[in-house]
């Protein structure tokens, strides 16, 4: 029980920072992906302050920084076509805001 | 929503420490010493279970007695709060130390609670996240008691402004407290920014908050009905924070940094915002007997402190608890400290009513088990017994330690070393450079305008803030019918505490119960967080000792209560501690919030006055510490029957609407209140200094900075001069006209607005402005 | 005349929104995000706040329920409505007003006394005051950045449809300066700002006058009740 307790805490550590030992549940579960960025002419005010720290840092090969999300919709089954059409139209409506975003990317992973 | 696990016998756990088990392995080797407790603490937990405890028992004491929890080496010294007190002053006291929060009452069927804790260690770890959490886990301390949270205020100390780590901490805790703060919905009314190099490596974070309740509204952390349901609700539980408690505030740094690093809870504001309406819904439909929230220790703490207030026990079932993880072992749930998490005690008949509400608000529940009619905390893990414990014995009759208390020698030297003594220049018959010093202790950074801070909080919500930063105290309007309100001031100056920590008590209870007494309210009531370094070490605990006493007296004194507070030790880094910071919070009520008193002058023409009487004393001064990098001396005396007389004078002068404004004296001594008073809404003055320095027989550099007690700048129109004038007289307190408001600037520049101190200096407004606004965004904007 | 009140969970400014209302001299009702039901109110208002804690975009999940979507339509039927700061993103995102709200320049949450100028006086909302007349609202947040492309912002401005610009300090980095819209039609309102918490003299901003004395956002309450007298 003794390295149990202590590997606990530890175990607890590396969650909390998010250095996963990924569960066989993770592997498993299809996903389709939805990634989002914001409109290429539009203001990115994250992506800038992010910017300017990495050259803060001395990242100067570094010329931008643009950020978006990355949305993982999870499923029971490998997604159909039927399923990445639905996906399309729930990013397009919902997922996004097509006035200040684009979706650039929808694919299926696991 | 839910009300099953989903970890129904998905992941039973092999090697269950059960009670059965630990009955017949009584030699197994537990890791006590790495939960941090001492082997006399193990064989006592042995002598109460009759066994060795499991693996989650041990959890369970552990955290329960770490020293966060247990106050085990403070609570000798703390009683005296309770014990140093007069049937007058629990006249008000509905409820005392102890509970989750004091809670007085302020009349008219309302009572407030409120409260100021500490959450140090995590924010020098993760300063975003450890003040986020900090304020968080306070406000559910106010909630816990039936009361809607109305504000916050928080306490920061942080290392010297020019060390690069500084930066990183400075943003992430503001950052955190706006985000938590104001995502919350609670306007921020006030608070300090101290920056001191004795605290690079141990910022304070400490967070206020208060709430308003009707009387009949009062809940209690308590579960005393047998066959009543334990019911764990709001945010699921994960691996937040785990051990948090034991290990983390229980341990110093090592110079080299943090040794135990992960133990960070993360917040959510929005669901705690959820969980308070969903909450204060739950108290009025009167489905909750008793409730808990859960902060450090989790369910532990929620579990045995239930149970042992209530004098009954309880059976839980410990599988039923909603993870966000399903592989947490049950020691982990018992540690875990994932926030936005209650525990309410329903009886069976209400458990309808309660679903509905918890439903309506899509809050997440799980009805762990009952209260039964022993006193017994019994905690199974699919169907094997793995708590088998006396509640008391967890929660409240922990260990007492007696620490060595050992008096520190070099506080003679240090004593010794005075102003006076030490020859420290005065520029007294140069008035460039007064005048130059003037500059400098009004725009240090201690000193200076702290709105690239305070612009990040909203303090508008609630539609109730009737003063807020960079007034003398916050004060929120209670009852929108008749006006009632309360005021808190927090004050604490670790400078002074390093001097004497036992004045340094009295002092900052002195500056709180000033700055609250000087916006119109009456003082009534007192919280406290205590802010030390390491009580394994013997200085420190005299330091402790004597702050604590100098608080109680203090409280005795002015005949108001401490209604509760926390203590945070291990602030130190090696060998070298914090300066003794008692942070002290004052609260007073005010019968219409319309009759607060502004901290600056708005009119032109207008008498100042100045209230008290100045000594030389400049020993610990802001002067002192900022044109000669000196810390020396005693402290100012303290004159608490002095304070008190003060503050009925101001009681008095408000109800008859003699005072236009009213700015309490102390860091930065006059010429911080002058500059203050006159930069509150750009409105010069033209002030004189030859009668005090006749009168109290004290030179140019001490009328200017000394910080002697017992003072307020007050403003009064012509028409009222003679009565307030007549008022100090016929109550024996000194006071001296030294100076005329003048005129106030126009437009973005101030034009026109000048503060002009005889044998000073003419400063132009906008200058003085421009220099006390510049230095905070400069150093972190 | 009643007036409803939207709470969403996260919402904030809902209990002073209904103060607002009650000072101006109208009856609260509370709506309820999950109710689709109006309850034949006059008016409706859209408050301040984190509803469902900002999560995805700020006011996009609000967007989504069951109220929002009656009030759309009711709005698109001339009901007056007015968003106020995470109202004012609900009704972005519901595409009542158009462009979007981002996080301001400065990547702080800001809160201040803001001068604004009240650049349109013919909508539900605003009748009361005085074309371009001044005045002083707090304002509080950090996503108030307004943006929108080009020819969104040209035909805005061609229309009159900015109803109110930040003077003196832009303090989110919006275009142009804009700190609230109006709809064609004039009854939809959106705005940053909250004028919610200038109503009541002693808890609103410093003015020339006296601390906490101003009361500018008084008159959205009054224009609507004027309004709905007048209709």
């Amino acid at each position: 029980m003794t390295a149990k307790l202590v590997v606990s805490a530890n175990v607890a550590w590396a969650r909390h920072f998010a250095i996963f030992r990924p569960t066989n549940r993770e592997h498993s579960v299809p996903k389709i992906i939805v990634e989002v960025m914001p409109k290429a002419d539009l203001l990115d005010p994250q992506g800038k302050a992010v910017a300017n720290a990495l050259h803060r840092q001395g990242n100067d090969k570094i010329k931008n920084v643009r950020m978006g999300k990355r949305i993982e919709l999870h499923v029971d089954n490998t997604p159909t076509e039927a399923d990445l059409a639905q996906a399309a139209k729930i990013a397009e409506s919902f997922l996004s805001n097509g006035v200040i975003e684009d979706v650039v990317n929808i694919h299926v992973e696991g | 929503m839910k009300t099953e696990s989903m970890s129904t016998s998905n992941n039973p756990v092999t090697n269950l420490d059960t009670v059965a088990v630990a009955a017949t392995t009584p030699d197994k080797h537990q890791p006590w010493k790495e939960l941090g407790l001492k082997e006399d603490e193990y064989n006592r937990i042995k002598e109460i279970l009759g066994r060795r405890p499991t693996s989650s028992e041990l959890a369970m004491y552990s955290v329960m007695w770490s020293e966060h929890c247990s106050y085990k080496s403070s609570k000798i010294y703390l009683r005296q709060f309770g014990e140093k007190v007069t049937d007058e002053m629990k006249k008000h006291l509905m409820v005392g130390m102890g509970e989750n929060a004091g809670v007085v009452d302020i009349g008219e069927g309302w009572a407030v609670t409120f409260k100021v804790e500490s959450h140090n260690h995590p924010s020098y770890i993760e300063p975003f996240q450890g003040a986020a959490t900090g304020v968080g886990g306070i406000v559910r301390d106010i909630l816990t008691m039936g009361a809607r949270p109305i504000a916050v205020m928080d306490q920061l100390r942080f290392g010297a402004v020019d060390n690069p780590d500084t930066a990183r901490v400075v943003h992430g805790v503001v950052s955190g407290i706006s985000f938590y703060g104001n995502c919350l919905g609670l306007p921020n009314i006030g608070g300090e920014t101290v920056f001191d190099k004795v605290y690079q490596g141990n910022p304070l974070v400490n967070a206020l908050s208060v709430g308003a309740l009707r009387h009949e509204d009062l809940k209690l952390a308590k579960a005393s009905n047998p066959g009543d349901l334990v019911i764990l609700f709001g945010a699921r539980t994960g691996a937040d924070g785990i051990g948090g408690v034991s290990v983390l505030a229980s341990e110093t740094f090592d110079s080299t940094g943090p040794t135990k690093r992960p133990a960070v809870q993360v917040g959510d504001p929005f669901a705690e915002k959820v969980l308070i309406e969903c909450c204060l819904e739950l108290y009025h439909a009167g489905v909750v007997a008793g409730i808990q929230d859960l902060g450090g220790a989790g369910i532990s703490c929620a579990t045995s402190e239930l149970a042992s207030n209530g004098g009954a026990g309880m059976r839980v079932d410990l599988e039923k608890v909603l993870k966000r993880d399903e592989s947490l072992t049950p020691e982990e749930i018992l540690m875990s400290e994932s926030q936005e998490r209650m525990m309410g005690i329903v009886p069976k008949k209400h458990l309808k009513d309660f679903v509905a509400l918890v439903d309506k608000w899509e809050v997440e529940y799980s009805i762990l088990g009952e209260v039964i009619n022993e006193d017994r905390l019994y905690i199974n893990w699919h169907g094997e017994e793995i708590v088998n414990v006396p509640p008391r014995t967890v929660a409240h009759d922990g260990p007492v330690y007696h620490r060595p208390v050992e008096y520190p020698t070099w506080i003679d030297g240090l004593n010794a070393n005075s102003v006076v003594a030490a020859g420290l220049a005065r520029a007294n018959d140069n008035a460039t450079e007064i005048a130059t010093q003037l500059l400098q202790v009004v725009t240090s950074p201690n000193q200076a305008d702290k709105s690239w801070i305070t612009d990040q909080y909203d303090h508008y919500v609630g539609g109730n803030t009737a003063l807020a930063q960079p007034d003398d105290s916050g004060m929120v309007r209670v009852s929108e019918d008749s006006g009632l309100g309360v005021a808190i001031a927090t004050d604490a100056n670790g400078r002074y505490g390093q001097l004497d920590p036992y004045a340094g008590a009295k002092l900052a209870l002195a500056e709180a119960y000033r700055n609250v007494a000087a916006s119109g309210a009456n003082p009534m009531a007192v919280t406290n967080c205590l802010n030390f370094g390491s009580p394994e070490n013997p200085e420190v605990m005299w330091q402790f000792q004597q702050a604590t006493a100098g608080l109680a007296d203090g409280c005795l004194e002015l005949g108001i209560p401490v209604t509760g507070g926390n203590v945070s030790f291990y602030n130190q880094t090696g060998d070298v501690a914090i300066h003794p910071t008692p942070v002290v919070g004052v609260l007073g009520v005010i019968d219409d919030v319309a009759r607060r008193i502004p901290s600056g002058w708005q009119d032109e023409g207008h008498n100042i006055y100045l209230v008290g009487t100045t000594r030389d004393e400049l020993d610990g001064s802001v002067w002192s510490e900022i044109i000669h990098d000196h810390l020396g001396g005693k402290p100012p005396v303290v004159d608490l029957a002095g304070e008190k007389a003060l503050a009925e004078l101001l009681q008095g002068a408000s109800l008859q609407g003699l005072l236009a404004s009213a700015h309490d004296l102390s860091e930065g001594g006059l010429a911080q209140a002058v500059v203050e008073s006159s930069l509150r809404f750009g409105v010069g003055a033209r002030i004189w200094l030859g009668e005090i320095m006749e009168r109290d027989g004290v030179d140019l550099t001490a009328a200017l900075f000394s910080e002697s007690t017992g003072r307020v700048l007050v403003s009064v129109g012509r028409e009222d001069d003679v009565k307030f004038v007549g008022l100090c007289e016929a109550r024996g307190i000194p006071v001296l006209r030294i100076g005329v408001t003048d005129v106030k600037g126009q437009g973005a520049n101030l034009d026109g607005a000048v503060l002009a101190i005889k044998d000073v200096a003419d400063f132009a407004l906008a200058d003085l402005r421009d220099g006390w606004k510049a230095t905070i965004p400069e150093l972190f904007g | 005349m009643k007036i409803g009140v939207v709470t969403f969970p996260g919402t904030l400014d809902d209990r002073d929104a209904g103060r607002a209302v009650r000072l101006a001299g109208a009856e609260v009702v509370p709506l309820w995000h999950a109710d689709a039901n109006l309850h034949k109110v006059d008016a409706v208002v859209l408050p301040g706040g984190f509803s469902y804690g900002d999560y995805l975009r700020c006011g996009a999940i609000a967007a989504q329920a069951p109220v929002t979507q009656a009030i759309v339509k009711a709005a698109n039927g001339g009901l007056p409505v007015l968003g106020i700061c995470n109202g004012f993103q609900v009704l972005v995102e519901s595409h009542l007003l158009p462009g979007g709200l981002i996080r301001n320049e400065h990547q702080h949450f800001i809160c201040r006394d803001q001068k604004l100028r009240v650049e349109n006086v013919d909508t539900a909302w605003t009748n009361q005051f005085e074309l371009n007349q001044e005045i002083t609202i707090p304002l509080k947040n950090g996503e108030g950045g307004y943006i929108a492309d080009a020819e969104t912002l040209k035909r805005l401005e061609g229309e009159g449809l900015v109803a109110f610009r930040y003077l003196d300090v832009n303090p989110n980095g919006s275009m142009n300066d804009i700190a609230g819209l109006r709809n064609e039609r004039g009854n939809v309102v959106g705005l940053m700002p909250h004028p919610e918490h200038a109503v009541e003299p002693g808890f609103g901003p410093d003015s020339a006058g006296a601390m906490r004395s101003g009361i500018d956002g008084l008159k959205f309450f009054e224009s609507v009740i004027k309004a709905a007298l007048n209709v």
